[in-house]
C-alpha cells in the first residue's frame, strides 16, 4: 500500500497543473482503474519468490468488453482487480493477452455487469497527430479521474525485446507519476496508451493506437500470434562515401547494411550478411534506415512489425554483390522462449537445478538484472559478454541455454567449492549439455562414480555422484528449499 | 666494501661508549633515513602522444650499503627530478635511480655529491620479525621536515597484493605502526636492522600498514647483481586448490597425498613443455603443498607462490607431480609472465600508438582501461572481457597483443568514422592484426584503393580511401598538434 500512498502525495503537488476534474469525469465511462498485486522472483534464492507489491494503474475499455492496459505494469502479477467510475467495488480480472514484445495487454472480466455503464473507446485512425491537442487521463487516489494536457514531441519506432519495433509517441505533460496504462485521447479517440514516464524530462511514452489496432486484429481469429519476429543486426549506411563505394551503392540510394542474421529470425533463409536493404514492400529505405510514413520518417522495422502478422509475406529489395535482387520471406512468430539468453524475465520463475548444494541456473536477462540497477557494470564480465553476444549464440539451437553455477550452498559435500559463483558450465563428464533439463538427465542417468563439471576459465568441480545425491536431501532441508529443481520456470 | 666496515666499526665505538648508560649499542637510525622529493610526469593513454601535468610527491628512503638509498619504486617512478634531504643537513641533493623494480615496489637511488654521505648511518638488513614483536617506522609522513618515528607491532605476515603494480601478490608484513603517505620507502626497524620497507596502507581500515619484508628486498638486491633488473618469475601455470575429497579421489590421490591441481598451462610460460593441465603439484623444491594451496611458513601457512618468489628468472624449480596416478619429478627453468594484454600498472613507459588517417590504434592494456573513471565497472564491456579472460578463455591465441581503435580524430577523410571508439581490430586490408607493428605494415597495402578495417563484434568494415591518407595524416598532425603519428617501440 505504501506505493499507493506515495502516488497520492505526489498528485497533490501536481494539482495546479491538472485541468479540472469535472472535465475529466465525462471520460470515466471508458477509463478504468486496475489494482495489480505482483510478486517478483528471487534469482538469489531461485526456489522462492520475492517481495509483494501492489500498484494502481489505468486501463480503458475496448470493443468486445475487454480492457486495454500496459503489459509491463502487469508483470509477475498474482492478482488483478478492476474498478470503475471511482467506485470501491473490485471485480476480479484475468489476462487475455499479455504481450511484452509490444507492451500491450488485454484483460477479461468474468462478471459482465462490470461493463454496465461503460463503453468502448474509439481508435484514432492512422495519420499525423502533430499539432492536435491531446489529453491523458489518470486516476487520482482511485476515486477521481484527472485530465492532463499533452503535447506530441516525437513519433518513432522504439524497440522491445527481441528487436520488436513499436510505434511510440512521446508527449510532454505535467504528469509526475504514471506511465502505467493511462489512455491518451485526441478528438475523443484513443491515440495511444502510456507505458512509461520520464519524470525528469516529463516525457510520457505512449504506444500508438496502431499497435492496439494490430493487436485486436491479430486476436480476432481467436489466437493471438504476436508481433512478427525479425531479429537481425544492421548498420545504417549514412552518407559514408567510402562504405557506399565499397559496397557499390548508387548515389542517392539509401539502405541498411545487414551485419548478422541469426538462423531463428524470419528471412534467415534468404537474407544474408553484407546484403544492403534498399526497400521493403516498395517503400524506399533511406541512408538512415528510415521510410516515409504517415507519422513522418520511421525506422524500417515499422514496415515489418506495425501492420503485419505472423504468416504474412514481406518483400525486400537488397543489394547483394552489387546487384539488386528481390527477396520474399514469410514472417515467423517469436519463438516461445526466445533466445539462448532469455531476455524477457517477467512472469516466469528462474529455472534452477541444485546438485550437491551447487545451484545451477540458466543465464538470463532476469538473472543479470537481479544483481541491481547497475548490473551492466557490476556483473561478471564473462556473463555480460555472453549477454552482449546473444544473437551470435542463438545459432547453437533453440533449446540451448547458458548454464551457470550461480553459487553454492555450503555443506561438507561441496567443501572447496563454496566460493565459486557465476561460472559458465561447458561440460559434464566430458559431454556438453544444452540446458538444465538435459543436465539433470545426464546426472540422474549416469553410472559413473564421479560427476565432473567443467566451467569456462578452466575450472573443474568434481563431486562423488552418490554421495552428493544422498546429501542433497539434507542440504535442501537445512536451507529450507522445497524442490531440488524447477526446469520449466513455471 | 671497505667503507662499510669502517662505518660499522664506528657504530660499534659509539656503542661501547654508550654502555655506561644502557647495554645496547646505539645506532642513530634517523641518520640513515632520508626524505625524497620527486617530480614525475605521466603519459596520457587517452591521447597517447601527450603527457599529463607534472606532479610532485614526497617519500622516504634508507641508506644501505655501497651508498645506495633504498626506497619504494612508487616514490620515484616516472621521475623527472629527484631530490633527497637529510634531517640535520639544510642542503638538498640531487639523486638518480640506479635500479627500479615496479613489481616488488623497490628502487635504489644514488647521490653523486659525496658530501651527502657525511654524518650518515648505513642501515643493514635483518630478518622477518616475529609476530607481535615491536617494530619502529622511520620516515617523513605527510611531508614534514622533521623525521617521524612511530612504533607498532608485527600483526600479520601474509601474501598480499602490491598495489603499485597491481594484480601481483608477494609476501608482505602488516603492522599497526602508522604508515601514511610520505612514509613510503622508509625503513621499518627492529634491533637496529631493517626488517621492512614501509610501502602501503589499507585504504579501508585504520592503523593497518604494510611493509616489504627482507626476503623480497634481498630478491631485488640479488636480481640486480648482473647490472639489470629482471623481475620475478612465475610457475607458468594456474592452479586450483584441492580441498574437496571427491576431487582428490577422482584424481587418484591417496590419503597422505596433498597438492594443487594445474588448471591451465600458460602459453609461452616456463612450464609449457613440462606440466599439463590436470597435473597435481604435490611439492615445490621438496616443500609439501597442502590441498588449500599453502605451505608451512614460520608458525603458520602461506600461499605456495612464496617459494617461486624466492627464485630468480631462469632458476630451476623442482616439482613432485602426480600425473595419471604416477608420481613424477619435474624440473624446469622459471620464466617471467608472458602477457598479451598488460595486466599491470606501467611506469617509465610511453604508450605505443599508430595514427592512420586520424584513426588512433593502440594496444589494449590496463593503463588504457584506466582512462575510464572506475574503469573496472565503466570501461567498454568487450575490452573488459578480453582483459579479464583472454588467457583463461584462450581468446584469439594468434594475437600477440590486442590492438584497438582508441578513437578517431575527426578529419574530412574519416568523417563517417569519427564516432568509432574502443573497438578491437581484427584485420586491416585482409591482414590479421596481431601486433601494433602489423597495423603499420598492413596500411602499406591497400585493397583496391581502400583501407578496410575489420573490427570484432560486427561485420561492418571501417573504410578509408587510401589516396586521401597522406593529406589526412598531414592535416591531423598539424591540427591536433601531434609531434609524431607513430610510436611503435
Amino acid at each position: 500500500m505504501r506505493h499507493l500512498i506515495i502516488i497520492s502525495m505526489i498528485m497533490t503537488f501536481a494539482m495546479p497543473w491538472s485541468v479540472s476534474t469535472a472535465a475529466a469525469q465525462s471520460f470515466d465511462d471508458r477509463i478504468v482503474n486496475i489494482l495489480v498485486t505482483s510478486q517478483k522472483h528471487d534469482y538469489g534464492s531461485p526456489w522462492q519468490q520475492g517481495e509483494i507489491r501492489r500498484a494502481s494503474i489505468a486501463g480503458c475499455v475496448i470493443e468486445g468488453k475487454r480492457i486495454l492496459t500496459s503489459s509491463y505494469s502487469l508483470a509477475d502479477h498474482v492478482l488483478i482487480e478492476v474498478m470503475k467510475k471511482g467506485e470501491s467495488r473490485k471485480y476480479a480480472a484475468t489476462v487475455e493477452i499479455k504481450d511484452y514484445h509490444c507492451g500491450l495487454a488485454l484483460l477479461h472480466v468474468e462478471d459482465e455487469t462490470f461493463f454496465n455503464g461503460l463503453k468502448p473507446v474509439a481508435l484514432l485512425p492512422v495519420g499525423s497527430m502533430a499539432g492536435r491537442s491531446a489529453k491523458v487521463y489518470k486516476w487520482d487516489s482511485m476515486s477521481s479521474l484527472k485530465e492532463y494536457l499533452a503535447e506530441l514531441t516525437k513519433t518513432s519506432i522504439r524497440f522491445y525485446e527481441p528487436n520488436c519495433g513499436v510505434l511510440m509517441h512521446q508527449f510532454s505533460t505535467s504528469m509526475n507519476e504514471g506511465g502505467d496504462g493511462e489512455p491518451v485521447f485526441i478528438d475523443n479517440m484513443l491515440a495511444g496508451m502510456a507505458t512509461g514516464l520520464n519524470a525528469e524530462t516529463k516525457t510520457l511514452f505512449v504506444i500508438g493506437s496502431d499497435m492496439v489496432h494490430r493487436m485486436i486484429r491479430d486476436a480476432a481469429d481467436g489466437t493471438y500470434d504476436g508481433i512478427p519476429f525479425f531479429w537481425i543486426d544492421g548498420v545504417d549506411l549514412q552518407s559514408d562515401v567510402n562504405l557506399r563505394e565499397y559496397y557499390g551503392v548508387a548515389p542517392g540510394e539509401g539502405g541498411v547494411l545487414v551485419t548478422q542474421v541469426p538462423g531463428i529470425s524470419s528471412g534467415s533463409d534468404v537474407l544474408k550478411k553484407d546484403d544492403i536493404i534498399l526497400s521493403i514492400e516498395g517503400h524506399a529505405i533511406d541512408d538512415r534506415g528510415n521510410y516515409v510514413s504517415p507519422y513522418g520518417k520511421l525506422y524500417f522495422y515499422g514496415l515489418i512489425q506495425l501492420d503485419r502478422f505472423v504468416g504474412d509475406e514481406v518483400s525486400m529489395t537488397v543489394l547483394r554483390d552489387r546487384k539488386k535482387i528481390n527477396l520474399r520471406f514469410k514472417l515467423k512468430a517469436i519463438p516461445g522462449d526466445c533466445c539462448t539468453v532469455p531476455i524477457i524475465s517477467a512472469d516466469s520463475g528462474p529455472r534452477y537445478f541444485i546438485f550437491g548444494g551447487l545451484i545451477f541456473q540458466e543465464l538470463s536477462a532476469g538473472y543479470l538484472e537481479s544483481q541491481g540497477k547497475d548490473w551492466k557494470q557490476i556483473a561478471d564480465k564473462r556473463l555480460l559478454y555472453y549477454f552482449d553476444s546473444i544473437k551470435g549464440l542463438s545459432d547453437r539451437g533453440p533449446d540451448t541455454r547458458i548454464i551457470i553455477l550461480s553459487r553454492a550452498l555450503p555443506d561438507p559435500v561441496n567443501k572447496g567449492y563454496q566460493y565459486l559463483k557465476d561460472l559458465v558450465l561447458t561440460s559434464i563428464n566430458g559431454k556438453p549439455v544444452k540446458n538444465l533439463a538435459e543436465m539433470k538427465t545426464t546426472i540422474d542417468s549416469s553410472s559413473d562414480r564421479f560427476v565432473v563439471f567443467k566451467f569456462a576459465g578452466e575450472i573443474t568441480v568434481v563431486l562423488d555422484r552418490e554421495l552428493a545425491a544422498k546429501q542433497s536431501k539434507r542440504i535442501l532441508m537445512k536451507y529450507n528449499i522445497n524442490s531440488s529443481h524447477n526446469l520449466s520456470g513455471k | 666494501m671497505k667503507s662499510i666496515r669502517f662505518i660499522l666499526a664506528s657504530a660499534l665505538l659509539i656503542g661501547l661508549s654508550a654502555t655506561v648508560e644502557g647495554k645496547k649499542p646505539i645506532l642513530d637510525v634517523s641518520r640513515g633515513t632520508v626524505k625524497i622529493i620527486r617530480t614525475a610526469i605521466r603519459p596520457d593513454y587517452n591521447l597517447p602522444w601527450k603527457m599529463k601535468e607534472p606532479e610532485t610527491a614526497v617519500g622516504s628512503g634508507a641508506i644501505i650499503h655501497d651508498n645506495m638509498i633504498l626506497t619504494n619504486a612508487h616514490v620515484v617512478s616516472d621521475a623527472t627530478y629527484i631530490l633527497v634531504k637529510k634531517e640535520i643537513d639544510p642542503e638538498t641533493y640531487e639523486a638518480e635511480i640506479m635500479y627500479i623494480a615496479h613489481d616488488c615496489d623497490l628502487a635504489l637511488l644514488r647521490v653523486n655529491d659525496r658530501r651527502f654521505y657525511e654524518n650518515t648511518e648505513t642501515l643493514e638488513l635483518g630478518g622477518i620479525p616475529e609476530l607481535r614483536s615491536k617494530v619502529t617506522t622511520y620516515g617523513y609522513p605527510m611531508g614534514g621536515s622533521r623525521i617521524s618515528i612511530t612504533e607498532g607491532v608485527t600483526s600479520r605476515i601474509e601474501i598480499g597484493e602490491y598495489s603499485h603494480i597491481g594484480s601481483v601478490s608477494f609476501l608482505m608484513i602488516q603492522t599497526d605502526a602508522a604508515i601514511n603517505p610520505g612514509n613510503s620507502g622508509g625503513p621499518v626497524m627492529q634491533n637496529n636492522r631493517i626488517v621492512g620497507v614501509a610501502f602501503q596502507a589499507s585504504a579501508n581500515s585504520d592503523n593497518i600498514g604494510y611493509m616489504i619484508p627482507v626476503p623480497i628486498i634481498r630478491h631485488f638486491l640479488k636480481d640486480i647483481k648482473d647490472g639489470r633488473y629482471d623481475g620475478f618469475p612465475m610457475l607458468g601455470v594456474f592452479t586450483d586448490p584441492l580441498e574437496n575429497i571427491s576431487y582428490r579421489r577422482y584424481l587418484g590421490m591417496k590419503d597422505g597425498q596433498s597438492g594443487v591441481i594445474v588448471t591451465m598451462v600458460i602459453p609461452g610460460g616456463g612450464a609449457e613443455k613440462s606440466l599439463q593441465a590436470g597435473d597435481v603439484i604435490m611439492s615445490i623444491d621438496s616443500v609439501p603443498v597442502a590441498n588449500d594451496s599453502t605451505i608451512r611458513f614460520m608458525q603458520g601457512r602461506i600461499f605456495y607462490s612464496y617459494l617461486i618468489d624466492l627464485k630468480q628468472i631462469n632458476e630451476q624449480v623442482s616439482l613432485t607431480v602426480l600425473r595419471k596416478g604416477k608420481v613424477l619429478h619435474i624440473r624446469y627453468p622459471l620464466k617471467a609472465y608472458p602477457y598479451r594484454i598488460s595486466w599491470f600498472n606501467e611506469y617509465e613507459k610511453l604508450p605505443r600508438y599508430c595514427i592512420v588517417g586520424g584513426v588512433i590504434f593502440q594496444p589494449l592494456s590496463k593503463e588504457f582501461l584506466k582512462t575510464w573513471n572506475k574503469w573496472w565497472h565503466t570501461a567498454d564491456r568487450r575490452l573488459l572481457y578480453y582483459y579479464a579472460c583472454h588467457i583463461s578463455d584462450n581468446l584469439f591465441p594468434e594475437r600477440k597483443e590486442f590492438i584497438l581503435i582508441n578513437r578517431v580524430l575527426p578529419d574530412q577523410a574519416n568523417t563517417y568514422l569519427s564516432d568509432v571508439h574502443d573497438r578491437v581490430v581484427d584485420s586491416i586490408n585482409n591482414v590479421k592484426i596481431t601486433t601494433l607493428n602489423d597495423v603499420a605494415e598492413a596500411v602499406r597495402k591497400p585493397v583496391d584503393g581502400y583501407h578496410i578495417i575489420r573490427i570484432d563484434g560486427t561485420s561492418c568494415p571501417l573504410i578509408l580511401k587510401a589516396s586521401e591518407m597522406k593529406e589526412a595524416d598531414r592535416r591531423v598532425k598539424e591540427k591536433y598538434d601531434i609531434p609524431s603519428l607513430m610510436r611503435l617501440q
